[in-house]
């Protein structure tokens, strides 16, 4: 099989070393596999088959394992008629959905010797080659090094299979990782031996298997970023005092690039030398069944239409895996660079025109510190940690622009301690950033990037996201697609497959995203906690039945019209299955009975597939902790009655409202249960939400005890009701949005949500004309915390009854109440984001500023 | 008690100690050493940009200090309006200070740990920035160009978005 596997390879390599096909091979019935005919490398045949269309990272197709599936790597060793192998669909099923398509230009460089084995290379289409001349190509090793260096020779498609990928697919098929062992041991010794035949030795294999893996890499690709690093090699090995040759181009000549010898290599390599193969690199960890990395030829004798439709209208995008450590010999060069003239060939020093130099003669005073720092130039005279400070007051533009004036301020920029690619706020620029420019940003930035912003930058498509998934990747922690409206599910979904760090989203206005979007990206990222999909019409009720909601902490859904009150009884039924034993301490039913509003009954009737049951159970086990709340402020009712008789006539007359209290008093006594596992959720955007009822906000008040800032403004469909479960349900609440909600906002739903939220601070009621002087009478009596309100366009309500009140109040007028700013509101419950530049954290809700006034 | 600096040039200020503490590095010194009538030398900044130095600290000397830890804290608030500069500090930027004296008393402002004159320095520094092509960037800050001419036309093919407009 290494015979294959080496054959299939070597066609890539330079036509003077066509390897000989072995009788094996040449034997083997598998009806795909390429004859060493195809594999000979003539430069005019391109290796094709047939594939559907399918766009960069997009799932790779049925047809895909059906190519997998033929490939004699998977047949058992030395047993051509051995049955299949258990689980091998399965398992190529598996691969073939996390495999990604890269393209690549003639010229590209697709693996970089001396890097880390990451990933398993399918040649879909198109013909690769070997710059070095060598019998062999390509390591099949587990995560060892490359040991050549592979170009592009005509345009190409790889389907590219991570060893991370391979490695988490490949723990459930044990016999097929077996076979894999089994062919890189295969692989390893056919290596040795021809290393061996020129004279070189391989490092021996580990028997052990440390994690093959670091937690972080550095993907990266013949860019800025690249050279950057591999001028930091050739600085490095400077600095140990050895003759450095610049090349011109380290890309291309990547052997001396890595040529530093106690870094990558155990044996010096021959450089320039056309006759001896490169020596195999070092450290070649066997790290079992972690990754294994590998080329493979698709069969070559399909016709393709493919190429067609597919090749070559694509620009490809270099792809190569680089070695992580590249970045870490970049900041120990950053570091100790200053006192190391760089070596010189293509630039004459600039000359010193400026008044420097006749200030150094003539200015005595001018010499200290200023001149006489032994300051590598490459910073300029303020030093490397003042440009940092002074770059820091530059925005991400003019930083892109600085980083031509020389390798080390661009070094610099890149260098994760000085932050100053951390931020990338693209959105000041939307107009120009089209697919090209954000893959040439995400490129040079790399993994440095924390907090990404596209806002409107309207032509990014999902190549885009590509982009951003294969070089921000694990590094992204807040993405911010808002108004990128050309994105679609896919690509989405297959951006946060690689994207597994990110904890905020903002997809607003994201027009082409429907609920298979949202939810792959629940499914792929464990921390994420704020989300944004607001404008997005065309999600549905589908889209809230998702565990991963639990955990999220803010969620904006404003004029998610398509959402309607059956997808929030998912989030009752989430809330239920998590907290099996509160539901069985409710399933005595009395109590259950009693807490049945007209909200749940108009649920049940309404749509038979809402799981009333246990949204009843956890409605009332928060019941039951209201009695204990209530029995804490058991002053009030006296109080309540004197001095308020005629609201408390109107709020009893309201038959939803307090009534079923009274059959709960008598259930008080029983044990409480354990507190539920509700959602951790904190804030909850409904605005514009027109078609949710109450039926919603007792969902949200039966799963989201946490909840902090709710906005059902525009929420025009509220009756009265709301105000009761959302008192039981939501007593955190903090921040209040009811502003057009005209029919649910009275005088006695105020006298409730006054006395039921006890740490109510901010309460819109803009534009609910129903409500009286009388009403904001009981928010200045029993809202004790209240420090804004927006009472703006309501009729009945004058200023000087509100001043009246004495309780200076803040009086705000605009829409929106989080965003209002006021040192420290939310701030201490989302420190992370409050670093974050402007755009690139996803603003929730509209960025009007407050002009306020204060009574 | 007034406190006396010495530049490198050997020419000396006598100052009161609340300007001298706009400095932590003097304020630093003086805790620890207590009142001294010698003059305290500073061989890293010379006479014309101490004179600047202390020009900015006579006028900002009834200010609130910023705390050390909040350092990143007043940058952040800072950042966000990175164009506001107060309208004095504008002028003491700009009245007659060629390049070398602006990174003079930068240079000095990070020397004697003056946070407040080390930002202004640095936005100023920012701002002149703005518009520059990298050449210009390389001879305003003397900064050695140690790009391959591949390098630099592949920077400039990917910067084309950033260029002017």
């Amino acid at each position: 099989m290494s015979n294959y596997v080496l054959s299939v390879l070597s066609f890539i390599s330079v036509a003077a070393a066509p390897p000989a096909p072995s009788p094996k091979l040449a034997s083997s019935p598998a009806p795909l596999s390429p004859t060493p005919s195809t594999l000979t490398p003539t430069i005019s045949e391109a290796n094709f088959c047939i594939l559907p269309r399918i766009d960069q990272l997009s799932v790779l197709p049925p047809d895909l394992q059906h190519i997998l599936r033929n490939l004699p790597f998977f047949r058992p060793i030395g047993d051509r008629t051995a049955p299949r192998i258990a689980g091998l669909d399965d398992f190529l099923a598996d691969i073939s959905n996390v495999m990604h398509i890269r393209h690549y230009s003639p010229g590209d460089v697709v693996i970089q010797e001396g890097e880390r084995a990451r990933a398993m290379f399918f040649l879909i289409k198109g013909m690769l080659e070997s710059p070095i001349q060598t019998g062999c190509f390509g390591d099949v090793l587990f995560s060892v090094r490359r040991t050549a260096t592979v170009t592009a020779r005509t345009k190409c498609a790889l389907a590219v299979l991570t060893s991370e990928d391979l490695s988490s697919k490949i723990t459930r098929y044990p016999q097929i990782a077996e076979i894999l062992r089994a062919r890189a041991n295969e692989r390893y010794e056919q290596l040795k031996k021809e290393m061996e035949k020129v004279g070189r030795r391989m490092e021996p294999l580990s028997g052990e298997s440390p994690v093959a893996m670091p937690a972080t890499k550095e993907p990266s690709h013949g860019c800025l970023r690249e050279l950057s690093a591999s001028r930091a090699a050739l600085r490095r090995k400077s600095e140990e005092g050895g003759p450095v040759r610049t090349t011109s181009s380290p890309e291309l000549q990547p052997a001396q690039a890595w040529a530093s010898p106690d870094d990558f290599t155990t044996s010096p390599l021959g450089l320039g030398e056309d006759i001896a193969p490169p020596p195999p690199s070092s450290a070649a960890v066997f790290s079992g069944s972690e990754s294994v990395e590998d080329f493979f030829s698709s069969p070559a004798s399909q016709a393709s239409s493919f190429a067609a439709r597919y090749g070559d209208r694509r620009r490809a995008s270099v792809a190569v895996w680089s070695d992580d450590r590249l970045m870490q010999f970049a900041q120990i060069a950053t570091e100790k660079s200053p006192d190391v003239p760089m070596p010189r060939e293509k630039h004459p020093p600039l000359k010193k025109s400026s008044s420097f130099t006749r200030a150094k003669t003539h200015k005595p005073h001018q010499r200290v510190h200023m001149y006489s720092v032994a300051e590598s130039r490459g910073y300029g005279v303020l030093g490397r940690d003042l440009m940092a400070r002074v770059f820091r007051y530059l925005d991400f533009r003019h930083r892109m622009r600085v980083r031509a004036s020389s390798m080390h301020i661009l070094r610099l920029l890149l260098d994760p301690r000085t932050g100053l690619t951390t931020e990338v706020d693209l959105s000041p620029w939307h107009k120009r950033i089209d697919d090209k420019i954000l893959s040439d940003v995400v490129c040079f930035c790399g993994q440095t990037v924390r907090n990404l912003s596209l806002r409107n930058c309207w032509t990014v498509t999902d190549k885009g996201l590509a982009s951003i998934a294969h070089y921000a990747g694990r590094g992204l922690e807040t993405l911010c697609l808002a108004s990128v409206w050309d994105v679609t599910d896919g690509g989405i979904g297959s951006m946060a497959r690689m994207c597994q760090q990110l904890r905020n989203i903002d997809l607003s206005n994201c027009r082409k995203l429907s609920d298979a979007g949202v939810l792959g990206v629940l499914d792929a990222c464990p921390a994420l906690e704020i989300i944004s999909t607001s404008y997005c019409k065309i999600l549905s009720d589908g889209v809230l039945a998702h565990p991963r909601w639990r955990t999220v902490r803010r969620l904006n859904l404003q004029r998610c019209t398509g959402i309607r009150d059956k997808g929030f009884g998912a989030w009752v039924a989430t809330t239920s299955e998590a907290s099996p034993a509160a539901a069985a301490a409710a399933a005595a039913g009395v109590v259950s009975e009693a807490v049945m509003t007209d909200a749940f009954a108009v649920a049940a009737s309404e749509d038979a597939e809402v799981p009333t049951k246990p949204s009843r159970t956890t409605d009332a086990e928060w019941h039951l902790m209201d009695v204990d709340g209530d029995e804490d402020g058991s002053q009030d009712p006296d109080d309540f009655g004197s001095t308020q008789s005629a609201g408390n006539e109107s709020v009893f007359g309201s038959p939803t409202a307090i009534v079923p209290r009274a059959p709960l008093k008598t259930t008080a006594p029983v044990a409480a249960p354990a507190p539920p596992a509700g959602f951790d959720l904190e804030e909850l955007i409904l605005s514009d939400c027109s078609f949710l009822t109450d039926v919603t906000v007792a969902a949200v008040a039966a799963s989201c005890h946490k909840l902090q800032y709710l906005s059902l403004s525009f929420c025009c469909a509220l009756t009265e009701t709301f105000a009761d479960e959302l008192c039981r349900g939501c007593p955190q609440l903090r921040a209040l949005d009811m502003s057009f909600c005209g029919t649910a906002v009275t005088d006695a739903n105020l006298l409730v949500l006054a006395r039921g939220l006890p740490r109510l601070e901010r309460l819109s009621i803009r534009g609910c004309v129903q409500v009286t002087e009388q009403g904001i009478g009981y928010l200045a009596r029993y809202a004790q915390n209240l420090k804004m309100l927006n009472v703006s366009q309501c009729r009945s309500i004058s200023d000087d009854a509100v001043r009246s009140t004495g309780r200076g109040w803040r009086l705000l007028t605009c829409q929106g109440l989080v965003e209002v700013d006021e040192e420290g509101f939310r701030k201490g419950a989302y420190e992370y984001d409050e670093g974050g530049s402007a755009g690139a954290s996803a603003k929730v809700g509209r960025k009007e500023r407050a002009r306020a006034s204060t009574t | 008690m007034p406190v006396i600096l010495q530049a490198s040039d050997g020419q000396q200020f006598t100052i009161s100690k609340p300007v001298a503490e706009r400095s932590m590095l003097l304020k630093n010194m003086l805790d620890d050493v207590g009142e001294n009538e010698q003059a305290i030398p500073l061989p890293n900044v010379s006479g014309p940009i101490l004179a600047a130095v202390i020009e900015y600290c006579e006028h900002h000397k009834d200010e609130a200090m910023p705390a050390a830890d909040e350092d990143d804290k007043v940058f952040e608030a800072s950042k966000k309006k990175p164009d506001d500069i107060d309208q004095w500090d504008a002028d003491f930027m700009k009245q007659g200070k060629g390049n070398e004296e602006l990174f003079e008393i930068i240079l000095a402002a990070n020397y004697l740990d003056i946070k407040p004159l080390l930002d202004l320095g640095c936005k100023t520094v920012a701002n002149m920035i703005k518009g520059k092509t990298p050449e210009q960037i390389r001879e305003m800050f003397n900064i050695e160009n140690d790009f391959t001419p591949d390098e630099e036309e592949q920077i400039r093919r990917e910067n084309e978005w950033a260029a002017d407009a």
